[in-house]
């Protein structure tokens, strides 16, 4: 069983509920043994599977009616909905930089006076064979998304142009992202060729996460 | 695409006795064992029996053996050895004398694997969540879950097709893990988290 197999036959959770052949048990333990993203998910349908069986045991032992009106308190809404509210966080959450009129700190972003559109661009790690994605910019922020298979204890970034570091820095990242999303102030870089470089600390040392080439343009 | 965990680096690591490279393959294939024991319907007891031995010979393949062909694969490597030790103690297990016929059946040991998985919060945020369905969603899920009923059957006694079925599923445990990250300080940006044990 591959990945898109997984996803697309709701694996995790058949295999929570153990609705899973023999074989195809085995065929996705085998998958999952090295992918991080559907062992966190098989452990998150097992919780809550294994929750809501006593949920439902300890409400049927203690005759415990559901509360209502609870619906006043958790709504549940529609995937368009849920998707627009993320997209809402992450561009109140990432930040803006109007640096056509202001100056923002080296390796530092800015809260935007409005909202607007920004690119996501997602790069590749550096263990996927490819060489560095190029990505082109001219002046709207671009942001770009590199996969996290492990949590690191430190994330770096650095632009570099011919060799030489432009921008640098440390990121701040909440525990348990599954993504490094790193919004670049395009509009503060002159136009030419950049390299962008993630990387995250281990006990092992640094690896890089991602890089990719990134292109100004005006 | 694959979020890969494993490389010919840390296989290496490993393999020199690396702290924290053997810290996290502790923690890791704990993980994936417990999982594959219970999806076994295995008791607990026999988790920390499997999981030394299976650490044992890994180890001992990295250091002594062959090593890895495939260190990418790492994963499924150590998945394999887990399968070929869990078949040995079962077969340890069966040649115990069967029980009489007139004794009491043995617990479901499969709720002391279920321990590992429950706590307060999660219990509390799946009553929620269940609080906020439909009765008949939630009767859907208490079939399922508490009855264990095949999906077909909760289907055609419930009235409603496979599809609905695999969305209620898929999104109740989606809610589950973004109520789960909220409640752990996670601001995700994306719906699919980390679960930690």
């Amino acid at each position: 069983m591959d990945h898109e197999q997984a996803i697309q036959t709701q694996a995790s959770m058949r295999y929570a509920l153990g609705e899973l052949t023999p074989e195809e048990r085995d065929s996705f333990e085998d998958h999952f043994a090295d992918c991080s993203f559907c062992m966190d998910d098989v452990g998150m349908a097992s919780a809550f599977a294994a929750n809501a069986r006593e949920v439902y045991r300890q409400r049927a032992a203690t005759g415990t009616p559901v509360r209502r009106f609870a619906w006043l308190r958790l709504r549940p809404f529609p995937t368009l909905a849920l998707s627009a509210a993320l997209n809402v966080l992450l561009v109140a959450g990432v930040g803006y930089d109007l640096a056509q009129r202001r100056t923002a700190p080296a390796g530092g972003v800015t809260a935007t006076a409005e909202p607007q559109t920004v690119e996501i661009v997602p790069i590749q790690g550096v263990t996927r064979g490819a060489g560095p994605k190029i990505v082109k910019a001219s002046r709207l922020p671009v942001v770009l998304s590199a996969d996290l298979p492990q949590s690191y204890a430190h994330y770096f970034y650095s632009i570099d142009r011919a060799g030489s570091p432009v921008l640098s820095g440390e990121l701040d990242l909440p525990g348990g992202s599954e993504a490094l999303n790193l919004q670049i102030p395009v509009s503060r870089l002159a136009p030419g060729e950049y390299l962008v470089t993630l990387a995250g600390d281990t006990a092992g040392g640094r690896e890089t996460l991602a890089t990719c080439t990134l292109h100004v343009q005006r | 695409m694959e979020f890969q965990t494993f490389d010919a680096a840390y296989v290496k690591r490993l393999a020199d006795g690396d702290p924290a490279t053997e810290s996290h393959f502790s923690v890791y294939f704990r993980k994936l064992i417990v999982l594959k024991l219970r999806a076994r319907r295995l008791s607990d007891a026999m988790a920390e029996d499997i999981q030394q031995e299976t650490m044992f010979r890994v180890l001992k393949a990295l250091r002594k053996g062959s090593g890895v062909s495939q260190p990418e694969r790492f994963g499924g490597f150590v998945s394999s050895v887990c399968n070929h030790v869990m078949l040995e103690f079962l077969q340890k297990e069966s040649r115990h004398p069967q029980l009489p016929e007139n004794s009491p059946e043995p617990a479901d040991e499969r709720v002391d694997m279920d321990a590992s998985l429950l706590s307060d919060q999660r219990k509390q945020i799946v009553a929620e969540i269940l609080n906020g369905m439909g009765s008949k969603d939630r009767e859907i899920l208490r079939l399922l879950f508490l009855e264990e009923r095949e999906r077909g059957e909760v289907c055609t006694k419930l009235g409603v097709g496979s599809e609905y079925l695999r969305v209620l599923l898929h999104r109740a445990k989606e809610r589950f893990a973004q109520a789960y990250m909220r409640k752990r300080g996670v601001v995700s940006q994306q719906p699919r988290t980390l679960f930690s044990w």
